[in-house]
């Protein structure tokens, strides 16, 4: 395995954050992009491309009024997060993910954590379905509607390698409608809320003229007005750092979320909180399989978040190099699959995209590769090119194309986890990615 | 298609007095009793070139040969996919028409059309453990081989993949609710690559049959200018030694209510009905029909879905030899609320293809466009008076903003939850109908007892 060259020299310490405002940001030069300024030196250039997504997302809920029940108000923000927000790093995302903060007061008394627990609920329901018409409707020559995945933490005793969450997808019908169609039976949109689950919604949008997925958490926060005296359920906080915003003033509300939040956490630090998810992160991902690269951009990011950006930059080589572009396109190829398997988008588009996308593979450059890499490398493409000559509407295509995927994201995987092993000291501040990559190669020793 | 509503009880009761072998005791017409030299003749049904138990011809009209095409469409599918499989186990298929689609004698509009695959697969007895794999593997295989041969075939009657289910039994779900069973859907693409992602993760279909998944296909067709979905659900037999042996625990047994297309086509059927009897020697062919149609009956109306409820009876019955009180429990079959329920039904089903994006919209608007039509012209003819109440003002409104919402945006998702309220309330005007149907037909449930004590239990709430 031959990872791509530069040697990050690293003195790993704790974070800093008491010498810098946590809630700070600053505008990224030129871009009308807005982070913190530990963040911004990850941040190039090229993050502005994606101002016309956030800006979407921005006006179209700016114009909306969400019907919301009852005496709850509500206030949006929108922001990029993941390794899409250091694009300096890593100028290929393999997808855009994002988030949007919900922040619920009810101006009302509630008797108790139940009640707040179904003002919560309810409110959230309201607002994710009016969070996709507004988006959907007014930014559709930006963005188009793929769909919504729900999470509801569980444990099913009977599936012991599934126990996590139980996941439900949701058509613009089902949220029309309110409930959904998932496995264990039918879900009322409520009833996740309630549950305490998660939503994420995914639209697709060009990006350097190929499509690309925009995920969008779904975050809703729900606090009390001083006159209820009560807090209600705070379900999350905004995690505020390392996050790239579209305006200021969304920034802002964000930042005086978090603040709000954090006042009145007792011991709550947001760079240490941050790096803790972060960390789970990076080694959930490892633990995933195939998801190397994924895990050395949240190690460079935690980096970043501590000050270390020269550091950070010289452990992300292996992101510009072929290792970081074959895995993003290896993501990219996957989600066209996704769609393609779940009818979530037209064949003949995907095929499209696909055929945009092998385009982009060709133009990487492997010299640096190892043989074995290339190898693999040549088989991956030999059945992406196999599955391209068939038909849009053949199912074998797409069988072929996924193959074609899990072969690239093996091949940089492995060169990505290398590289890993040899740096483990440049991120000893984050444990539980450090285990991860011990066991990954303990595992492939084996 | 004919009206056969006017003269739905009536024909049945004919159909009863033709049927060979089957006569019913004089002195008491509640606790009739099918008294057959031969409870497996295998006898075509009026004409139709569809064959089963002698029993049917009295809840069958020459009509259900409407049937016939979808069912040797899909027969010659299933050929094709037997021949491919060339490498694995032996097996055996056979392909019947069951469920409401048989009663055409008396339910003139089915919701969908039922087949049922009986699947065997030849195995040694040394390895159960490795025979239940390699079953699973040859399970997978064939469904993957079958979707792609359904797809295939064009000709005068084409079948459209839709979707395949599994239906996993999950007894300790920790999703609150204590759902029961977990099914995941594959579309052709997830076939091809192996697995889907089901709502716990992603799951391969030997692993979901491995588990004693239960697989249901689902294709539509054409049924007389109007789309209709077909449900496949293939029931598992294991052959060895010692005969057939289910493999999955819902397994059907009772033949009673299916209808092939060939004789020949029946005796598979036939072969694991007697095999199952032959393990609980206090079965009987009816007794087995009667009871499992109960059981089926009490699940349905435990959830108040009485007009479900009401059409398991009727089989149950008629299939226990049980003739006279089905029929006058299938009075309310040919009634106009049972009519409308189905197209009801039909529509909802279109709409879960919407939803789920098993089709594609503009395909499925269009549907929904000729359904709308279809229904009209049914529900607008004249009805029997004596077994059929007139069109109400729910009804008109209904169908008239079924027509509004087939001539919608079908892009816009406002369209299919309208639909859906339609198709609901559609389906909902036979509810309480049902319930005083079967409340002023009380006797005619005598041969069921449970039953009787789960409508007693709803009268007294």
């Amino acid at each position: 395995m031959n990872p791509a060259p530069g040697n990050p020299a690293v003195s790993p310490r704790a974070p800093e954050s008491a010498r810098v405002d946590p809630y700070s940001a600053m505008e990224l030069p030129g871009s009308h992009l807005y982070a913190h300024p530990r963040v911004a030196p990850l941040i190039g250039q090229s993050a502005s491309a994606l101002l016309p997504i956030l800006g979407a997302i921005e006006s179209a809920l700016r114009e909306h009024q969400a019907d919301i029940p009852g005496s709850i108000q509500a206030e949006w923000s929108v922001c990029l997060l993941g390794s899409v927000a250091m694009s300096r790093l890593a100028p290929f995302p393999a997808d855009v993910d994002g988030a949007v903060h919900l922040a619920l007061r009810s101006s009302a008394p509630v008797p108790d954590q139940a009640a707040a627990k179904s003002i919560l609920a309810k409110a959230s329901a309201a607002c994710l379905v009016a969070l996709v018409d507004a988006v959907a409707d007014r930014a559709a020559s930006i963005l188009e509607f793929v769909n919504v995945e729900t999470s509801i933490p569980v444990r099913v005793p009977e599936m012991p390698g599934r126990m996590g969450a139980y996941t439900a997808q949701w058509s613009r019908e089902d949220l029309v409608i309110g409930t959904t169609l998932a496995s264990l039976g039918s879900v009322p949109l409520i009833e996740v809320f309630e549950k305490g689950g998660n939503a994420v919604v995914s639209f697709a949008a060009d990006l350097d003229g190929l499509r690309t997925v925009v995920d969008l958490r779904f975050e809703p926060v729900i606090l009390c007005d001083e006159t209820c005296g009560k807090r209600l359920a705070s379900p999350g906080v905004c995690h505020w750092l390392g996050r790239l915003w579209a305006s200021e003033e969304s920034a802002r509300r964000a930042a005086g979320l978090e603040r709000e939040i954090a006042g009145s956490v007792r011991g709550y630090e947001p760079a240490t909180v941050s790096i803790k998810i972060i960390d789970r992160s990076a080694a959930d991902s490892l633990a995933e399989g195939r998801r190397a690269a994924k895990a050395l951009k949240h190690a460079v990011l935690a980096l970043g978040l501590v000050g270390e950006a020269a550091a950070a930059e010289a452990l992300s080589a292996p992101l510009r190099s072929w290792i970081g572009q074959a895995a993003t396109i290896a993501t990219r190829l996957a989600l066209l699959v996704q769609q393609a398997r779940g009818h979530w988008a037209a064949p003949d588009v995907l095929a499209h995209q696909a055929t945009l996308l092998r385009a982009r593979l060709s133009a990487v450059p492997v010299a640096e590769a190892h043989a074995d890499d290339l190898q693999r490398l040549r088989i991956a493409t030999d059945l992406w090119d196999s599955g391209s000559g068939m038909e849009p509407d053949d199912p074998s295509r797409w069988a072929s194309l996924h193959r074609a995927a899990q072969g690239l994201a093996d091949c940089s995987n492995a060169a990505a986890l290398a590289w890993l092993r040899q740096h483990a000291d440049a991120f000893r501040l984050l444990p539980m990615l450090s285990a991860a990559v011990r066991a990954a190669a303990s595992g492939s020793a084996t | 298609m004919p009206d056969t509503d006017r003269t739905s009880t009536n024909a049945g009761l004919e159909g009863l007095a033709a049927a060979e072998g089957v006569r019913n005791s004089a002195d008491s017409p509640r606790r009739s009793t099918i008294e057959s030299p031969d409870q497996y003749a295998i006898v075509e049904v009026a004409g139709s070139g569809l064959f089963g138990h002698p029993l049917l011809r009295s809840l069958a009209s020459p009509s259900v040969s409407m049937f016939r095409p979808a069912l040797v469409s899909f027969e010659a599918a299933v050929a094709a996919a037997v021949n491919a499989m060339r490498t694995g186990p032996a097996i055996d298929c056979a392909a019947v028409l069951l469920g409401t689609s048989v009663l055409t004698r008396v339910a003139s509009v089915p919701a969908d059309i039922d087949i049922l695959v009986y699947f065997s697969v030849d195995e040694s007895q040394a390895d159960a453990s490795a025979d239940a794999r390699v079953r699973a593997d040859t399970i997978a295989r064939f469904l993957t081989v079958l979707s792609d041969s359904v797809c295939a075939r064009g000709g005068e009657n084409p079948l459209a993949f839709v979707r395949l289910n599994v239906f996993v039994p999950l007894t300790h779900s920790g999703y609150p609710g204590a759902v029961k069973e977990y099914c995941c859907s594959w579309s052709r693409e997830d076939l091809q690559i192996g697995s889907t992602v089901a709502s716990l993760g992603s799951i391969e279909l030997q692993e979901a049959l491995g588990r004693g998944g239960q697989p249901v296909l689902t294709l539509s067709t054409a049924l007389e200018g109007a789309p209709i979905m077909i449900d496949v659900r293939l029931d598992l037999y294991r052959r060895s030694g010692t005969g057939l042996v289910p493999t999955v625990m819902d397994a059907h047994t009772t033949w009673a209510g299916t209808l092939a297309t060939s004789p020949r086509g029946a005796r598979l059927p036939q072969e694991v009905e007697q095999s199952m009897l032959q393990r609980d020697p206090s079965a009987t062919a009816q007794s087995a029909a009667l009871h499992r149609r109960e059981a089926h009956a009490v699940l349905k109306a435990g959830p108040r879905r009485y007009p479900k409820a009401l059409k398991y009876a009727v089989q149950g019955l008629a299939f226990g030899g049980h003739i006279e009180s089905a029929m006058v429990l299938a009075r309310f079959l040919g009634s106009r609320e049972c009519v409308s329920a189905s197209f009801g039904s039909r529509l909802a089903n279109l709409l879960t293809a919407a939803r789920r994006r098993w089709t594609d919209r503009a395909s499925l608007h269009d549907a929904t466009r000729r359904l709308a039509a279809e229904a009209r012209a049914r529900l607008q003819a004249p009805h029997d008076p004596g077994h059929a109440s007139p069109p109400d003002g729910n009804m008109s409104e209904f169908l008239e903003r079924w027509e509004r919402d087939a001539k919608s945006d079908p892009r816009d998702p406002r369209t299919w939850a309208s639909l859906g309220q339609t198709a609901r309330g559609l389906q909902s005007l036979a509810d309480l109908p049902a319930l005083g149907f079967l409340r002023a037909n009380f006797d005619a449930l005598e041969a069921m007892p449970k039953l009787r004590l789960e409508l007693k239990r709803h009268s007294a709430a």
